[in-house]
């Protein structure tokens, strides 16, 4: 059989981007098909990009040499680090972005890459040989044949929108429902889930009584998400706004319960608990007399007013009526209402680490179609499959990503092993080992394994290269360079307002001071790379390494039993001393690895031993167990 | 036995102490236990109910020969001690006869049970949790009623019932304080610092309440030491002889008679009290004697109560040893003894006073005694005095602790709990106080012997108000 390419990936947004481009760098053929060509990484809810957790899994994707970083790098017209005033850890970029000249970048930059062609249709059905996976079919009824498929549907399959009780069929204002492809995987025996999700309204920036609002700007200092971006902002900056709801609102809404589907019943899929519709927050927060939402522009020179945290199914009338009770919008105009969108997902427990399905080999799902929410989760896993694509294609070791590596490898772990019930937001608290996954540390955790996979272009290879460079030695210099106690010393250290020295100390212990920081360094002479990119994580290393090498210790306990790798052909059922029910979920989930099946719900403590000793046994018969190595 | 030897054998003991007794149990555990009892055992039948009683003699596998009357008790999977199938056969006691049903019971097919094993595969099997698998073996190594009393209570899940409690309000904190990190931005404070705060402080103090319970909870598992000190032929080895009421220490009038130190035990209350006759306090050049002192200081430093014994007719010439200030003044009990010797009624004041005069605060803070050892109403009341001690020193408390990994692990606990209160009065930013919580839940899961898994992340699903 031809394959017209080596890879298809279907659909182009957030996902399908990284997987096109990470299956183009390893220089295979790749065909992404979509059924909008003009919205190449579109932003089809909120206008930004990072944030708590998210920001993390942007930061790894571009160690991973993806895009997403670089996009909104080059886009952002607002640039804020959350938290950052507390510890490393729990500090998110984000970006808010011009919308449109995101989706722009994102369109040039595939279009830009050799041996990618966009194909514009909709893919309706897989082509299936037995369990492999060799092509799509188009709504057209042509067939593209393929050695491996990408499928990013996002929120399009058998998607139907919900303003009010009036529904229409279709993911997106504007785009159609992709059908049939979740009944013939449905017929191949895969458990589909219905999911839901919402967006606000977008409001007519001239009908904004804007005084009234308070006004709030983004960071003086801007650190980019990209190794290959430079400190530098391209766009002009813009101010975003914020207002309260209050009791009125609250009473609006509550009249009208009953016309949102999401409390009449109407909507059968289950919403994301973490990003509530305003239904929802009043329903839920009862006590709490309003809420906030912030007015964030969709783009420099667009008229679109994204309600952050507005999300609504209610008739567009209700909207008009309780969004006018908000200070500010007391005459505002909708240019497009919020809704609600109900689409088909695969319960993603069935698939594996690398996101080829078990049941189809060839077939990789990412982003929404695997329960997630938020463009940045889809961009990591659209990453991670199409990179696994393109290395099954060629034959080489997959790209699977630990939980003590990267908050991808958290989310994919998550998603293989418990499965979702509800659209998986990102979360710090979601990361067992939070104070090593920063996202300072994110070139140190994870470019090894970029280059490693030849997924980083010689451009980022070089950036990487550098920064590691000097951030080396900054940590030499800190360790090695001492003050001394002289009068000259003594006075310098007054002026920057800590105590004098009794006896000479390094760089790095004057560094632990919790009032010093690496610019109290700089202004008492010592010569510090004042890139923010090399001093901020050393000194983040430094005066955080009492816990930094706690986390270590409790993740290498953790890795002796992350390091014993169960065979996929394990027969569980002759496993003596597991329950039924554990030899069911270990043979549906497969677990890679010791620790995992350790983290499946219902599997007990006794199964894991039962489970070292089933394989020391076979080890005596067969030889040695299978441990991971890695790097 | 380590960890790693679960296997599926069946496996069988003799589960009464070894010797001549009336009966002998055997027990038979594991998938075949059935099977195996009948070859042995073959009056029992095939599709025996649980729980039932059955009669017959056993035999030798070859079914040649008879070996005894006996009962066989059937216990059914998921209804058994161990959590297996078990099969308990009584024989009559006597070595011979049990050995020889043991043998026959493994050339049916069982294997010899290591130490601890069926309680091993009761926790595997999840019929206990490492605490109450724990307290099987103090049940069974109890040395007093009181210590048996306990060993049933942690059986029975008393703390184990502590530590889960501990575990859910560790959770609802860290579950509040990862919400107010995720959610910062969102408007939304799942908790404030003043209700973190108020929670941590209630729990460290909850455990600092069981770690103290740890000195009652050794006391009560292997009973209280009292050191009977002081200088050489006070009289403490008659004082010792005349409560224990037998003559485990050798009395002469040769001052350094007891060169070593020598236990005798009473039970009172149900509390095993241990006294420890020791050797005189006193400078000396005999290598053995020295020897001796050495001891005794090693035997005030384990004791949980000091009995200093004075010599009334003879103060001024008693040597003070600077071991005895070292013990906390609620530890120690002073003894003027031969009150025989001074018959003027005045032995109380000459005891205080002598003390004003050797020490700097005339240990004022310890309770004195004067008798004499050789009056047996004097030996009663003192007696009863410690009966009332042993009642103070049992006040009911709700969970106690016994064992030492068990005070290793909530120590850890409590450490954390304490930095983790400490990071959050500080201000510090609570990925932090998260790791320290998060710490601590480790060491509860390594004290029940489970894993430390997501379950904080699936509180914060359920306890986080956001969904339901």
């Amino acid at each position: 059989m031809n394959a017209d390419f080596d890879v298809i990936v279907v659909g182009a947004g957030h996902a399908g981007i990284e997987a096109a481009a990470a299956g183009h760098r390893l220089g295979l053929r790749v065909a992404v098909v979509t059924s909008n060509v003009d919205r190449i990484g579109y932003m089809s809810c909120n206008p930004s990009i990072g944030g708590l957790g998210k920001g993390h899994i942007v930061k790894e994707v571009d160690a991973l040499g993806g895009e997403m970083g670089r996009a909104a790098d080059e886009t952002c017209i607002q640039f804020k680090r959350l938290n950052a005033r507390k510890g490393p850890a729990v500090r998110g970029s984000r970006a808010q972005c011009d919308k449109f000249l995101y989706s722009d970048y994102m369109g040039r930059f595939l279009r830009g890459l050799e041996n990618i062609r966009i194909l514009e249709g909709e893919a309706v059905r897989l082509l299936l040989e037995g369990s492999f996976c060799r092509g799509v079919v188009l709504a057209d009824g042509s067939q593209v044949w393929s050695r491996a498929v990408v499928l990013t549907t996002g929120t399009f399959l058998s998607a139907v929108m919900h303003f009010g009780l009036r529904k229409v069929a279709g993911g997106r204002i504007g785009d159609s429902a992709s059908e049939g492809l979740s009944d013939q995987l449905r017929d191949r025996g895969f458990n589909i889930l219905r999911l839901k999700t919402g967006t606000p309204a977008r409001l007519r920036k001239g009908s904004i009584n804007w005084s009234a609002l308070v006004a709030q700007s983004g960071d003086e200092r801007f650190v980019p998400f990209s190794v290959r971006s430079e400190n530098v902002l391209k766009l002009p900056q813009i101010q975003c706004h914020l207002s309260y709801t209050n009791e009125r609102t609250h009473e609006v809404i509550r009249r009208n319960l009953h016309l949102s589907p999401m409390y009449c019943g109407v909507i059968e899929g289950i919403g994301p608990r973490y990003c509530p519709s305003i239904e929802d927050k009043i329903t839920r927060f009862a006590d709490k007399d309003r809420h906030q939402t912030f007015l964030e522009p969709e783009g420099l020179n667009s008229d679109l007013i994204y309600l952050q945290g507005m999300s609504t199914s209610l008739p567009e009338e209700v909207q008009y009526e309780f969004l006018r009770t908000i200070p500010g919008l007391e005459s505002v105009e909708i240019l497009q209402p919020g809704y609600a969108v109900e689409y088909d997902c695969v319960e993603p427990s069935q698939i594996r680490h690398s996101l080829e399905t078990r049941e189809i080999e060839g077939l990789f799902l990412a982003g929404q179609i695997n329960g997630t929410s938020g463009y940045e989760e889809a961009a990591g896993q659209g990453l991670v499959a199409g990179a696994n694509a393109g290395l099954k294609i060629l034959g080489k070791d997959e790209l699977i990503l630990g939980r003590d590596e990267s908050y991808i490898g958290v989310m994919i772990d998550d998603l293989v092993t418990k499965g979702t019930r509800e659209p998986y937001r990102m979360m710090t608290a979601r990361a067992g080992y939070r104070l090593h996954l920063r996202e300072d540390n994110v070139l140190e955790r994870l470019s090894d394994r970029g280059i490693g996979a030849g997924l980083v272009d010689g451009v980022g290879r070089e950036r990487v290269e550098h920064l590691l460079k000097s951030r080396r030695h900054l940590e030499e210099l800190l360790e090695a360079g001492r003050f001394v106690p002289d009068e000259e010393t003594q006075r310098a250290l007054l002026g920057i307002g800590t105590a004098v020295l009794g006896k000479p100390m390094s760089y790095a212990d004057l560094l632990r001071r919790p009032e010093l920081s690496c610019f109290d360094l700089m202004r008492l002479g010592v010569p510090i790379n004042e890139d923010e990119r090399v001093w901020e994580p050393v000194e983040i290393g430094v005066k955080y390494s009492g816990y930094i090498s706690r986390q270590r210790e409790v993740i290498f306990q953790a890795q002796k039993m992350e390091r014993v790798l169960l065979p996929d052909e394990l027969r569980y059922n002759e496993v003596s001393g597991l329950s039924s029910e554990e030899v069911e979920k270990l043979s549906r989930i497969r677990p890679r690895t010791l620790g995992q099946a350790g983290r499946i719900s219902g599997v007990n403590p006794s199964a894991i031993q039962a489970l070292v000793v089933y394989l020391k046994a076979a080890e005596r018969r067969r030889g040695p167990i299978y441990f991971e190595s890695r790097g | 036995m380590g960890i790693l030897s679960r296997d599926e054998d069946t496996i069988c003991a003799i589960c009464t102490p070894p010797g001549v007794g009336g009966i002998a149990v055997l027990r038979i555990s594991g998938s075949q236990a059935l099977e195996v009892a009948r070859k042995v055992c073959p009056f029992i039948p095939t599709a025996a109910e649980t729980h039932r009683v059955f009669y017959g003699f056993a035999k030798t596998v070859d079914r040649n020969n008879e070996i005894d009357e006996v009962l066989a008790t059937y216990f059914a999977a998921n209804r058994s001690f161990t959590g297996e199938s078990t099969v308990e056969i009584s024989c009559h006691g006597g070595f011979v006869v049990s050995e020889q049903l043991l043998e026959e019971v493994r050339r049916a097919g069982a294997r010899l049970a290591e130490r601890g094993e069926f309680t091993y595969r009761a926790f595997m099997n999840q019929r206990l949790d490492l605490v109450q698998a724990e307290s099987v073996l103090n049940l069974i190594e109890a040395n007093s009623r009181r210590a048996s009393e306990l060993a049933l209570r942690h059986l029975k899940g008393d703390l184990s019932a502590y530590v889960n409690r501990l575990e859910d309000a560790i959770h609802w904190i860290l579950a509040h304080l990862e919400a107010n990190i995720d959610f910062a931005y969102e408007d939304i404070e799942a908790a404030s610092t003043a209700e973190l705060v108020s929670r941590l402080r209630s729990e460290v103090a909850s455990v600092d309440r069981v770690l103290e319970s740890y000195r009652q909870g050794r006391m009560l598992r292997d009973g209280i030491r009292i050191a009977i000190v002081g200088p050489p032929n006070a009289g403490k080895s008659s004082l010792m002889n005349a409560l224990v009421g037998e003559e485990r220490s050798i009395v002469t009038e040769i001052a350094g008679t007891t060169r070593d130190t020598i236990e005798g035990a009473l039970l009172v209350n149900g509390v095993k009290v241990t006294f420890v006759d020791t050797a005189g306090l006193r400078e000396t050049q005999d290598r053995v004697e020295q020897l001796g002192i050495s001891r005794t200081r090693a035997a005030i430093k384990d004791a949980d109560l000091v009995w200093w014994v004075v010599d009334l007719g003879d103060l001024e010439s008693s040597p003070v040893d600077a071991a005895v200030f070292e013990v906390g003044s609620e530890q120690l009990w002073v003894l003027g003894n031969k009150t025989d010797l001074v018959l003027d009624g005045s032995a109380e004041a000459r005891l205080g006073n002598w003390l004003e005069g050797v020490s700097e605060h005339g240990m004022r803070g310890s309770r004195r005694f004067c008798l004499s050892c050789l009056n047996p109403q004097s030996v009663a009341w003192l007696r009863s005095e410690l009966e009332e001690q042993v009642k103070l020193e049992f006040s009911e408390v709700s969970a106690v602790l016994t064992n030492s990994r068990h005070r290793e692990l909530f120590e850890v606990i409590k450490r954390s709990l304490d930095s983790g209160l400490e990071l959050v009065e500080r201000g510090e930013s609570a990925e932090f106080v998260a790791f320290e919580l998060r710490a601590a839940l480790m060491g509860v899961h390594e004290l029940l012997g489970r894993k430390f898994d997501d379950e904080v992340l699936d509180r914060v699903f359920k306890e986080f108000c956001l969904g339901k």
